[in-house]
């Protein structure tokens, strides 16, 4: 454990979740000379944001929601050079890739969407695709090229975070959240560490964000999702550290610049939030990695590490829930719905500016925790 | 869930257990990752030729040909070179064999994983020309080959005295052996040590053989480093303190080609940490070893552990321990019942707990001082897989970061294919030392499938 003495008592801003959302309006809000503590059910960095895939691409994204996950990639380039540690952040495309008729449809489909949102594609196939990518299967018949995907080390970022909000003067604890009341013009939380009082409370709790709106008497309804990942030992670089994401879903792949590759896509494992246990489902993830092996064949003469499986949630209405409770003088949501790592640092910039008494931007009008009012 | 049960590793004690499941008419798979059954203790050379060098020295495999045939019981089924995945599912074993994934759903499992060895780092431990107690074993049971010419032995425990004296035997020069123990036994263990004649004598012949052969023999003394140009060509040696800091004033330096390392066993219990059974630390049997009942039960019903993954303590426990999970798997899925089964278990038993009275006699005479920690210096590797120095580690666990889980996020620590086992020990031993808190309270990270790396292209079957 990172040990801290004890946890302070009063605090002017008390943000629940030390994930990518959480850390990051926790690193604003301290940089900005606010008084701020992240308190979480455990050690820091350990859930959906520790152990996703870290991809940050925008062609793997719902189009609606496109602006902000460009707007999640100004931050991840921000993030990248104002933290004093690397983050592993790569920029060097991505690749979405289509096999059947249908995909190939659906693929220009698409791609016609996201150029309506201001997103350069470049249009692959034939000679030129087997030229950009030769390492993809023949059953591959067309693809998009997108000069802005990346992806992050989920590892690094983290403890880049952790240290960087140590060092702007913000607190972290390992206390979980058990109840509030709302007291002298704030909330008293109560915790497992012991009571704290805040004025400000801001939710980045991730896929436990119903649990957490329904102390505050707020009721939020999330799905879980529990995300199948596989990393293999590293081989020789081949992918040009491209992300590659398929038109038919549940696929991100990347090869890290370490050699290792990291098969996502979400393919459903087990898990129950309340109890904290998460398992594998072994068809799952055989289906998983065939899917991986048919678009990539070489993945098949890799040697596979481990495999794991992740958390995530996704909202209802699959919309994120960010900034200010009407109402609720204090109270702040920071729930990004899904994809909560590609999105994670603009909402936490825009979190932190709520929380500093700047207005939303127009962007996250339809996004207020005011839909989910009593 | 079936009457089947599913025996994991094919040494000692997962045949033993085999057999005896066989026996009592339940329908047993047999798995382990080598081709050859038998584990390390029964291991031999496929040749007939080969297997006659030295073949009066090393002839377990001839002694355990019985056991060695459990394979071709016909209540066994034989899976060599099988790849235990993980318990991924609940109730559900999975594993990958002739390059498939296979899953089975046992009545009652039994894990006899074995034992890797503990790694203690010191300065020039990753040159060539280093190696194991139990790799040197393996090399002369399995090919009769020596490792070197001039040899060094170093390290704690019975071991290390056993591949020394087999290294003499076989005609080997061995400079010095070094036991990093004070290596007396106790008075008040000497009744306990008489439980097991034969074991006894058999431990003292080993020291006569070096005896007899002129190999000076040093209790609390250890290796402080090994040095050579792209391979060992000296070893420097030192008496250690009580604190287990070796006394550099009275340092010396050997011409040696060899350094055999063996500072004990730590029990191969990566299946039942990562299926989450309960465990303890126990210095005495090697580390974290998984609470059972008196049936070898762990804390997830049906799985049993035995043998060396549930606490090194050599061949004979294994042995035991085999034969009464074998039994005990037996009756759980209902082939074993009835007063006959339960006089066999009750004189098991009996036979256990005398074997390990005598083991705390062992135990106290090889209780190595301090954790041997301080033999490593700040740019020696610690993390072979990832290549992390102990300063680097160190660095991070003064700076306040002193959990297991946490380290290995920062620095890679124990994420390559050894999944840990050369460096968590390790971990351990720093983030106690460095917070003043018993290695017993450092919880370690829980290893996740595959226990072992696999071929993606075998985990989605052939073609």
């Amino acid at each position: 454990m990172n040990r801290e003495a004890g946890i302070p008592t009063a605090v002017e801003t008390v943000v629940v979740g030390a994930g990518i959302i959480g850390l990051t309006t926790a690193l604003h809000l301290a940089r900005a000379g606010r008084e701020v503590l992240v308190i979480d059910k455990a050690e820091p960095w350990r859930e959906g944001s520790a152990v996703n895939a870290g991809t940050c691409a925008l062609q793997n994204k719902a189009t609606n929601l496109l602006p902000a996950y460009r707007q999640g990639l100004v931050e991840w380039r921000r993030l990248a050079g104002e933290l004093d540690e690397d983050i592993g952040f790569v920029n060097k495309g991505g690749i979405r890739v289509a096999q059947s008729a249908e995909d190939v449809a659906a693929l220009r489909a698409g791609a016609a969407d996201q150029a309506a949102q201001g997103v350069q594609l470049d249009w692959l196939d034939g000679n030129a695709l087997r030229d950009r990518a030769p390492w993809l299967a023949p059953t591959v018949t067309a693809a998009t090229f997108c000069a802005e995907d990346s992806f992050a080390s989920p590892l690094m970022t983290g403890q880049a975070l952790i240290r960087g909000l140590r060092a702007a003067g913000g607190g972290i604890a390992v206390a979980g959240l058990t109840g509030q009341r709302t007291q002298g013009g704030g909330y008293r939380l109560s915790t497992a560490a012991g009571n704290i009082d805040c004025r400000n409370v801001v939710l980045a709790t991730g896929a436990w964000t119903d649990r957490a709106a329904a102390m505050f008497g707020i009721g939020i309804s999330v799905r879980l999702n529990v995300n199948t990942l596989s990393v293999t030992e590293r081989i020789g670089q081949f992918m040009d550290n491209l992300v590659v994401t398929h038109i038919a879903g549940k696929f991100t792949l990347k090869q890290f610049p370490n050699g290792s590759c990291i098969l996502g896509g979400g393919f459903q494992g087990r898990g129950d939030k309340d109890s904290g246990r998460k398992e594998l489902d072994l068809d799952q993830l055989q289906e998983n990695i065939r899917f991986q092996c048919s678009v990539v064949p070489q993945l098949r003469d890799a040697t596979l590490l481990r495999s794991w499986v992740g958390f995530t949630a996704i909202a209802h209405d699959q919309k994120p829930t960010l900034g200010p409770m009407p109402g609720r003088p204090g109270l702040f949501f920071a729930f990004t719905t899904n994809a909560g790592f590609s999105m994670g640092p603009y909402a936490g910039r825009m979190v932190a500016d709520a929380v500093l008494g700047r207005a939303m931007p127009e962007i996250a009008r339809d996004w207020t925790p005011g839909r989910f009012a009593a | 869930m079936t009457d089947e049960i599913l025996v994991i590793g094919a040494g000692p004690a997962g045949l033993a257990a085999a057999r005896t499941a066989a026996a009592y008419g339940a329908k047993v798979s047999l798995l382990d990752d080598n081709r050859q059954v038998g584990g390390q203790y029964y291991r031999h050379p496929a040749s007939e030729v080969l297997r006659s060098v030295r073949g009066d020295l090393f002839d377990e495999a001839e002694r355990g040909a019985d056991l060695l045939a459990t394979t071709s019981d016909p209540n066994v089924a034989h899976l060599p070179g099988a790849v235990f995945y993980g318990f991924a599912e609940e109730g559900i074993a999975a594993f990958v064999h002739d390059d498939r994934l296979r899953r089975m759903t046992p009545g009652a499992t039994i894990v006899a994983t074995g034992a890797t060895e503990r790694p203690v780092p010191f300065p020039g431990w990753t040159l060539p020309g280093v190696m194991g107690a139990g790799a040197v074993q393996n090399l002369l049971k399995g090919q009769r080959t020596l490792p070197g010419r001039r040899i060094l032995v170093t390290g704690n425990g019975p071991l290390t005295l056993l591949a020394a004296a087999n290294l003499v035997r076989c005609g080997a020069e061995v400079v010095e052996v070094l036991e990093a123990a004070r290596n007396r036994p106790p008075l008040a263990m000497l009744p306990r040590l008489l439980l097991e004649p034969e074991m006894l004598a058999r431990g003292i012949a080993y020291r006569a053989i070096l005896m007899k052969h002129r190999v000076p023999f040093r209790s609390r003394h250890v290796i402080v480093e090994a040095t050579g140009s792209g391979r060992v060509e000296a070893a420097t040696v030192a008496p250690v303190a009580e604190d287990g800091t070796p006394d550099l004033s009275r340092a010396r330096a050997l011409s040696v080609d060899t350094v055999v390392a063996g500072f004990g066993l730590i029990p191969a219990s990566e299946v039942t940490r990562s299926i989450g059974c309960v465990h303890v630390h126990d210095p005495g049997k090697g580390g974290w070893i998984p609470v059972r009942t008196e049936d070898l039960e762990t804390s997830r019903p049906g799985i049993f552990a035995a043998g060396e993954c549930a606490g090194a303590a050599g061949v004979e426990k294994a042995l035991l321990e085999g034969e009464l999970a074998g039994l005990a798997a037996a009756m759980r899925v209902g082939a074993a019942s009835g007063p006959l089964a339960e006089i066999h278990r009750d004189r098991l038993r009996r036979r256990l707990r005398r074997l390990m009275a005598f083991r705390v006699a062992i135990e106290a005479i090889y209780r190595p001082p301090g954790s041997l920690l301080s033999l490593a210096r700040d740019d020696t590797v610690v993390c072979r897989c990832e290549e992390v120095t102990l300063g680097e580690a160190r660095r991070w666990t003064r700076s306040g970061v002193t959990e297991a889980n946490s380290l290995k996020a920062i620095t890679r620590m124990s994420m390559g294919r050894c999944q840990g086992r050369n460096c968590l020990p390790t971990v351990a031993r720093l983030i106690a030392a460095e917070t003043g808190i018993d290695v017993a309270e450092v919880p370690l990270p829980r290893p996740r499938p595959p226990l072992k790396p696999v071929g993606v292209g075998a985990l989605i079957g052939k073609d």
